[in-house]
């Protein structure tokens, strides 16, 4: 082809100038379409690797916190004064947890059965009755620590701290060491 | 069927997949070669594949003379002959034979030399085919395509580059019958051929 025959043979160039445009649009649509998805994966990745990061922070956390409130919960003196009983202080010294949990859960409906209709008036009794039940409520908030459970422990403790009895100085001295 | 011969046929993904194949490799090859930028070099890739796509199209370029293998190093050659063109501010030709092309063909020994030793190569290439008319008035054509309003644009954008049916351009554009899309086509080349001759008339050429 030279310019001597391009008149001669215009509408296929027109043709060939309409599809060379037509392509080029094209390819520009692909890259923006393509980009776009590149994008978009690049974003799940940064998210799924943000996500599993705060994952193993949260487990790392999660292990660090249960492991401190264990050595606090182990560090507790159950032997003065036989705590909750001598059955439920062996059960915690021996380590089984569980059965300690399920004696203090006996021993407090035990109680509460009691208190619910006393066999006497004496308010001296009845006090020491209800210091019974905190004793146990503390017990069980150990055993929570020893446990690892860090969260569910603070709330127990809490809930004595706040109860103001007995033994909310013990519970407030606990909870400062977690 | 190679990827040409689905290009030819009409498949419409096959050009997006030939897109996507090379254009890591071609990409790569000429910011390395010839220190193109990253957008010169996409848009000189985008060339060489819409001047391959319209030389398969005008059937220069068939599955039978461009095998699978040889599609890689036609768009090479086809980049570097648009890259010397560019360098001259010279036109491409809208639709060219292959060995053209393939005198831009590279050798390893490219990979070896510096960017500027490339290039001082490219320009050393002669091409006794320029025509200073010639050039014009393929810069008409295509400012003139670039031009042209709506619908035309639009129209013959779906015709001749998408190939749709008149069926399927009469239901796109809500023209009445394909009859109405004939008789627009024919009116928008019209325009088109009165826009582009009335240009060569401005610049002096009269035929």
């Amino acid at each position: 082809m030279n310019a001597k025959n391009i008149n001669d043979n215009l509408d296929s160039l027109l043709e060939a100038a309409i599809r060379e445009k037509g392509a080029v649009l094209h390819m520009k649509d692909l890259e923006r379409k393509n980009a776009a998805t590149m994008a978009r994966r690049v974003a799940m990745k940064v998210t799924s690797y943000v996500a599993a990061a705060i994952l193993v922070l949260g487990a790392v956390f999660s292990w660090k916190l249960s492991s401190d409130v264990r050595k606090v919960g182990y560090s507790f003196d159950l032997v003065a004064g036989q705590r909750g009983g001598s059955e439920i202080s062996a059960l915690m010294q021996e380590g089984n947890i569980p059965a300690a949990r399920l004696k203090i859960r006996e021993r407090r409906e035990s109680l509460q059965g009691e208190l619910l209709s006393p066999p006497t008036d004496n308010r001296e009794y009845i006090a020491q009755m209800e210091a019974d039940l905190q004793e146990l409520d503390l017990l069980d908030a150990v055993c929570l620590m020893r446990q690892g459970k860090f969260f569910h422990a603070r709330r127990a403790l809490m809930r004595i701290k706040d109860s103001g009895g007995p033994f909310a100085s013990t519970a407030s001295e606990l909870l400062e060491k977690l | 069927m190679n990827i040409i011969g689905r290009i030819s046929s009409g498949d419409d993904r096959a050009f997006d997949e030939l897109y996507c194949t090379y254009r890591k490799g071609f990409l790569a090859l000429f910011r390395k070669c010839f220190d193109v930028g990253e957008e010169d070099a996409l848009d000189l890739y985008q060339e060489a594949c819409a001047a391959l796509y319209n030389n398969i199209r005008s059937k220069k370029v068939t599955e039978d003379n461009l095998p699978a293998a040889k599609v890689h190093p036609y768009l090479i050659s086809t980049g570097k002959w648009i890259l010397y063109n560019k360098r001259r501010k010279r036109q491409v030709p809208l639709v060219f034979e292959t060995d053209l092309v393939m005198r831009f063909h590279g050798t390893e020994e490219e990979m070896g030399r510096s960017p500027i030793e490339n290039l001082a190569a490219l320009d050393k290439v002669e091409d006794e085919s320029y025509d200073k008319e010639y050039d014009d008035k393929l810069f008409v054509i295509r400012s003139s395509v670039r031009d042209i309003p709506e619908p035309c644009s639009r129209l013959l954008d779906l015709v001749v580059f998408q190939g749709k049916s008149h069926k399927e351009v009469a239901e796109i554009m809500h023209y009445a019958n394909t009859d109405t899309v004939s008789s627009q086509r024919w009116r928008c080349m019209q325009k088109l051929r009165e826009l582009v001759l009335s240009r060569f008339k401005l610049l002096g050429y009269e035929r």
